[in-house]
C-alpha cells in the first residue's frame, strides 16, 4: 500500500513534498526493534505513515543498552540510527525515568532536538523522557508546537498507571490522594500530592494532548488535566495491517472458537478465561480456546491454580505459544472470537484494534477502553471484569452462530491512514478537533 | 575553731575574712537553746557597728546537735569601712529564757581562716547555695560574686564541684528522665522524676539560680525570674525566666529539697523547641501518683496560664498581615526536603522569575532545586541550611517577602496558577515576628511555624491545624490547649485561598 521501508535508516516509504506541512520530530520512550510495547509501536507506525506520505520526520527515542552502554561508539549520549532516526541513552536520567540527574545529557538531547528545526515535537510518553527535558524543550523552541500523546496513566497512578488498587486489586476509579496513600501507606499525603504536582506542571508544557480513547481522555481530565487542548484519536494500526484485505468470517465454522491473544500475566485475565472456559466447555463440548502468547507451562507458572481447569478442559482447549506480530491479523481470522478478558482497564488496546481490523468480534472486559473500543450487542459482547462465571456466560451466547453473525457484520474497522494524518495535521496546526474516530 | 559561751551558746567560726576591700565574710554557726533565735551582728570597735549586707542562717546538720538545742549555720557579709581597725563578731540570742544575752569575738585575735573561696569549697553545700541565691539576688550590693577570683566570685570552686547536667539525662543522681531546657525567651525548665525507692511521703522543694556565661566572656549569677516548682513528692518541676543575652550558654544551680534529703547541681540548659519545653513541664515519663498527678496539674495549669497572661500582649500585637507581593520581591520557599518539590521548583522556575527577583530556600532538596535555578541564571538564588537561616536572609531583604510551603507550592502546581505564589507576602521587616512567634508558641520545627503562618495567611482556621502530639491524660490537654491558645491570640491575616 505505501511502499513503508523496515530497516532502520532506511528513509521510509514515498516522498511527497507539499511545503506546507510541517516538520515533526516524534520522542518516544522507546524503539520497537527494541521493545514491542503499544506505545513505541503506534509512535513508529506514526512517524513511518508521515514519512511515508512525504512530510519531514524524524523519530528519536530512547534505549536502554546493557550495563548502561551508549549507543554511540565514542561514548556519546545519543547517537543517529537512520537517516532521520536517533537513540538516546537514558543512564543520565533518574531511577525514575522522569527526569534527568545529568543536566548535561539533558541539555544534550535538546540541543539535538532544537537543531532538528521541527515545528511539531510529538512525544508519545513522558517516562523515559523526562519532564525536564520537555519543559526545557518548550523553552528553547518556542515557536514549535509541544504534541503528547498518553498511551497510559503513570502520571495519574503510581501503581504503574494501571489505577488498580495495590492491595485489593480492585478496580480504582478516581485519583484522590488520601485514596493513592492507602495504597501506598509507605508514602505520605505531601509526597503524593507532589508527585501530582510534578506530573501536572512537566504535561502543561504541551499545548496540545492526544488521547487513543475516551476512556483514558476522561481519567486525564478528572485528574486535573485541562480538556481544551485534548482530542481523542485512536492509534494508527500501520500501513502492512491496513493493507490486508478484510475477510467476512464463516459463523456457522467459527462461532465456537475463541482466541486469546497475550501474555499471561497478573492483569490481562488468562486465569478468568480458562476457569470460565471449563465450565462452558462442559455445557458445551463444542466450543474451542486457543491461547496464542503463551504456553501451558508458562500459564501455570503464573496461575498454578488454573491446573485443575486445563485438565477439565481438556483438549478443546490449546495453547499455541508465541506468535509473530505480522501473523496477527491471519490468525485472528481463523477463529470466531477474540476474548480479551483483562482485570485491567486497558486504555486502548492494540488487540481489539487488530481484532476488528480483522472483522473477528470481541469478547471484553466491560470497563474502561474495552468498553469504549468494543460496543456491547454491536460489535461484541461485554462480560462482568473479573468473573468467570460470566464469562463463561458469554461465551456460550457468542457460541450461537447467530449472534456471531449479527456481530461480526457490524465489526468497524479500524482508522484509515488518510483519516489518521488528517486529524494529525489538524491537530499539528492548531484547529479544534476533538473527538477523531475514538473507536 | 570552736568558742563555748557556757552550756546555752556556743559557736563555731569557719571563716572570717574579706571579699574585697570594702566587703568582709563571716561563716559559722551557733548552738543555742532551741526555744531562742540568733543574733548576729559585728562591729569595728565597740560600739561602732558595721553593715550587714546580708544576714544568712540556715541548718547545719553536720554539727552534733544536742537535746534541747539547735544548731543555726551563718553567713555574714558586711561592710569594711576605710581605715578599719577592729572587727569584732557579737553573738546572741532572742526569746527564750536566756534571751537577750550577747558575747563578742575579736575576730583579729584568733588566726582564724581568711580565704573565703577555699572555705566556699568545703561548706555545707546547703550553706553555699543559700548564700549564692542570697547573693544572686542582690548583687549590686553583696560582691561575692565579684571578687578578683573572676566569674562567679567565692563560688567558682563550688560550682565546678556540683554535679552537672548536660540537658538530659535518662538517670542523674537520684532521679531519672532528668531535663534541663530553655526557650529562646528565656524561659527555662528543669525537672526529672525521683528514682529512689521506698522514699518517705515528702514534697520536694525546688529553687535555682542561673549562671549567665554571655559571649564573649561576661559571666553572671542571676536569680529565676517567676520561679515556681510543683511541689511534687515523685519528681520535681522547676520553672522561671532569665534574661540573658543571645547565644549565651546557661546553667541553673538546682536546689532541691525533700524532708532531710537535699540534692544540689549544675543543670545546663538546652535550647529546645517549645513543645520539647512543655513536655519537660509534665514529666512525660515519670509514672505520677494520683496526688502528684493531681498537684501537676493544678501547678501546670497555673504555670500556662501566667504564660498565657505574659504573652498575650505580644502574641496579639504581632504585625503578620498578608498582601500581594511586590514585583522583583523575594520568595521564601522553605521545607523543600523532596526530591519532587525540587522539580516542580524547575519546571515553575519561568513563572516564579517573571514575578521574583531573590530566591530564599532551605530544606533538604534545596540544593537541587537551587542549581536547576542557577543554570537559568535568572533570578538570585539563596540556599539555606535551614528554615531559621532562610527567614533570617530574607528578612534581610527590603521589599515584600512571599512564604511559599510545599503544601501552597503543590496547590499552585495542581491549580496551574503560579500566580496564587505571590498572594500572600509581608514586608521583610515583618519576619522577625515569625521568629519570635515560633520561639514563644512554635509547635515544632520552625519549618511547621512558618507553615502555620502561611496557612493561616491563606485563610486556615488556627484551630484547624494540627498539634503535636501530646500524651494522653490531662496533663496532655492542658499543653494542647496552652499551645492553640497561644495560636488563637495571633492576628495572622491575608488572602484566603
Amino acid at each position: 500500500m505505501s511502499g513503508i521501508a523496515r530497516g532502520p535508516g532506511q528513509a521510509p516509504g514515498l516522498a511527497r513534498a507539499p511545503s506546507a506541512r510541517p516538520s515533526v520530530c516524534i520522542i518516544s520512550h522507546a524503539h520497537p526493534d527494541f521493545s514491542k510495547g503499544g506505545g513505541e509501536t503506534a509512535a513508529y507506525r506514526q512517524y513511518q505513515t508521515l514519512a511515508g506520505e512525504g512530510w519531514r520526520a524524524s523519530f528519536v527515542s530512547a534505549i536502554e543498552l546493557p550495563n548502561g552502554q551508549s549507543p554511540a561508539d565514542r561514548g556519546e549520549s545519543f547517537a543517529r540510527y537512520g537517516e532521520s532516526e536517533y537513540l538516546y541513552a537514558v543512564g543520565g536520567m533518574e531511577d525514575d525515568r522522569l527526569w534527568w540527574r545529568s543536566a548535561e545529557e539533558r541539555r544534550a538531547l535538546v540541543r539535538l532536538l532544537a537543531g532538528l528545526k521541527a515545528d511539531v515535537y510529538h512525544f508519545h510518553h513522558y517516562w523515559r523522557v523526562g519532564l525536564d527535558l520537555v519543559a526545557e524543550l518548550a523553552e528553547a523552541r518556542p515557536d514549535a508546537r509541544m504534541v503528547v500523546t498518553l498511551h497510559e496513566m503513570l502520571a495519574i497512578c503510581s501503581h504503574h498507571g494501571q489505577m488498580i488498587r495495590t492491595r485489593s486489586r480492585e478496580l480504582c476509579r478516581k485519583e484522590t490522594a488520601q485514596r493513592c496513600l492507602t495504597c501506598f501507606p509507605d508514602q505520605t499525603l505531601e509526597r503524593l500530592r507532589l508527585r501530582k504536582a510534578l506530573m501536572l506542571s512537566g504535561l502543561r508544557h504541551f499545548q496540545q494532548f492526544i488521547y487513543p480513547s475516551h476512556f483514558i481522555a476522561e481519567r486525564y481530565r478528572a485528574w486535573g488535566l485541562s480538556p481544551d487542548h485534548a482530542t481523542v484519536l485512536e492509534n494508527y494500526l500501520g500501513d502492512d495491517l491496513l493493507a490486508q484485505p478484510r475477510r467476512r468470517s464463516d459463523s456457522a465454522r467459527l462461532s465456537a472458537r475463541f482466541a486469546f491473544f497475550g501474555q499471561p500475566t497478573e492483569f490481562k485475565g488468562l486465569d478468568v478465561l480458562i476457569p470460565a472456559f471449563a465450565t462452558a466447555v462442559a455445557e458445551d463440548p463444542s466450543i474451542g480456546l486457543l491461547v496464542y502468547g503463551a504456553t501451558e507451562a508458562e500459564t501455570l507458572r503464573f496461575f498454578p491454580h488454573l491446573e485443575k481447569a486445563i485438565e477439565v478442559a481438556g483438549d478443546r482447549l490449546t495453547f499455541a505459544g508465541r506468535y509473530d506480530a505480522a501473523d496477527v491479523l491471519g490468525l485472528m481470522t481463523g477463529v470466531g472470537w477474540v476474548v480479551m478478558p483483562s482485570i485491567w482497564w486497558e486504555n486502548s488496546p492494540v488487540v481489539i484494534q487488530e481484532a476488528r481490523r480483522a472483522g473477528t468480534p470481541l469478547i471484553v472486559s466491560g470497563i474502561g477502553g474495552m468498553a469504549e473500543k468494543v460496543q456491547e450487542g454491536v460489535d461484541g459482547l461485554h462480560f462482568r471484569a473479573g468473573s468467570a462465571p460470566d464469562l463463561a456466560r458469554a461465551l456460550l451466547q457468542a457460541a450461537e452462530p447467530e449472534t456471531h453473525e449479527r456481530l461480526a457484520g457490524s465489526v468497524r474497522d479500524v482508522i484509515g491512514r488518510d483519516e489518521f494524518v488528517g486529524a494529525l495535521r489538524a491537530i499539528y496546526d492548531g484547529e479544534e478537533r476533538r473527538d477523531v474516530r475514538a473507536a | 575553731m570552736y568558742f563555748e559561751f557556757g552550756r546555752s551558746l556556743q559557736a563555731g567560726l569557719d571563716c572570717a575574712g574579706d571579699l574585697t576591700p570594702e566587703q568582709g565574710a563571716i561563716f559559722g554557726w551557733m548552738r543555742h537553746r532551741v526555744d531562742e533565735t540568733p543574733e548576729l551582728r559585728v562591729e569595728g570597735s565597740p560600739g561602732e557597728p558595721l553593715t550587714i549586707l546580708l544576714r544568712d542562717l540556715h541548718p547545719r546538720l553536720d554539727v552534733e546537735q544536742i537535746e534541747g538545742t539547735a544548731v543555726t549555720g551563718f553567713s555574714l557579709i558586711h561592710e569594711i569601712p576605710r581605715h578599719l581597725r577592729g572587727r569584732i563578731l557579737i553573738l546572741g540570742t532572742s526569746g527564750g529564757p536566756a534571751g537577750g544575752q550577747e558575747v563578742a569575738l575579736d575576730l583579729l585575735a584568733y588566726d582564724l581562716p581568711a580565704d573565703v573561696q577555699a572555705m566556699s569549697m568545703n561548706r555545707d553545700w546547703g550553706a553555699s547555695y543559700q548564700l549564692l541565691r542570697a547573693s544572686a539576688l542582690d548583687a549590686g550590693r553583696i560582691r561575692t560574686l565579684y571578687t578578683e577570683e573572676g566569674p562567679a566570685g567565692i563560688f567558682a570552686g563550688w560550682l565546678d564541684r556540683l554535679p552537672r547536667l548536660a540537658g538530659t539525662a535518662d538517670l542523674f543522681l537520684e532521679f531519672r528522665d532528668v531535663r534541663a531546657a530553655i526557650l529562646p525567651d528565656g524561659e527555662l525548665v528543669v525537672s526529672g522524676g525521683l528514682n529512689l525507692a521506698d522514699a518517705p511521703p515528702r514534697r520536694m522543694e525546688a529553687m535555682g539560680c542561673a549562671v549567665v556565661r554571655a559571649p564573649g566572656g561576661a559571666s553572671a549569677v542571676v536569680p529565676l525570674v517567676a520561679e515556681s516548682y510543683a511541689p511534687l513528692e515523685g519528681g520535681f518541676v522547676l520553672g522561671g525566666i532569665v534574661a540573658a543575652p543571645p547565644d549565651s550558654t546557661i546553667e541553673v544551680v538546682v536546689q532541691l529539697r525533700r524532708g532531710d534529703r537535699a540534692w544540689w547541681f549544675l543543670a545546663e540548659v538546652s535550647p529546645a523547641p517549645l513543645p520539647d519545653f512543655l513536655s519537660a513541664l509534665s514529666l512525660p515519663r515519670t509514672e505520677l501518683s494520683a496526688p502528684d498527678a493531681a498537684a501537676l496539674q493544678a501547678w501546670l495549669r497555673d504555670a500556662l496560664s501566667e504564660r498565657s497572661r505574659a504573652l498575650q500582649g505580644y502574641l496579639s500585637g504581632m504585625s503578620l498581615s498578608g498582601s500581594p507581593a511586590e514585583p522583583g520581591g523575594t520568595a521564601l520557599l522553605f521545607g523543600v526536603n523532596d526530591e519532587y518539590a525540587a522539580r516542580v521548583l524547575a519546571l515553575l522556575a519561568p513563572d516564579l522569575e517573571t514575578r521574583f527577583s531573590r530566591i530564599v530556600l532551605s530544606g533538604a532538596a534545596a540544593g537541587r532545586a537551587a542549581a536547576a535555578l542557577l543554570r537559568r541564571g535568572a533570578m538570585e538564588v539563596v540556599v539555606e541550611g535551614d528554615a531559621e537561616g532562610a527567614l533570617a536572609v530574607a528578612a534581610r531583604g527590603s521589599g515584600t517577602v512571599a512564604p511559599i510551603d510545599t503544601a501552597a507550592l503543590v496547590d499552585a502546581a495542581i491549580e496551574g496558577n503560579p500566580g496564587r505564589l505571590t498572594a500572600n507576602a509581608l514586608r521583610a521587616e515583618s519576619l522577625p515576628w515569625i521568629a519570635g512567634l515560633h520561639a514563644v508558641a512554635g509547635t515544632g520545627t520552625m519549618e511547621a511555624t512558618m507553615g502555620r503562618v502561611v496557612a493561616m495567611m491563606a485563610g486556615v482556621d488556627a484551630s484547624a491545624l494540627p498539634m503535636p502530639a501530646q500524651r494522653p491524660d490531662p496533663l496532655g490537654g492542658l499543653l494542647s490547649e496552652h499551645l492553640r491558645g497561644l495560636w488563637e491570640m495571633v492576628p495572622v491575616t491575608g488572602s484566603p485561598r
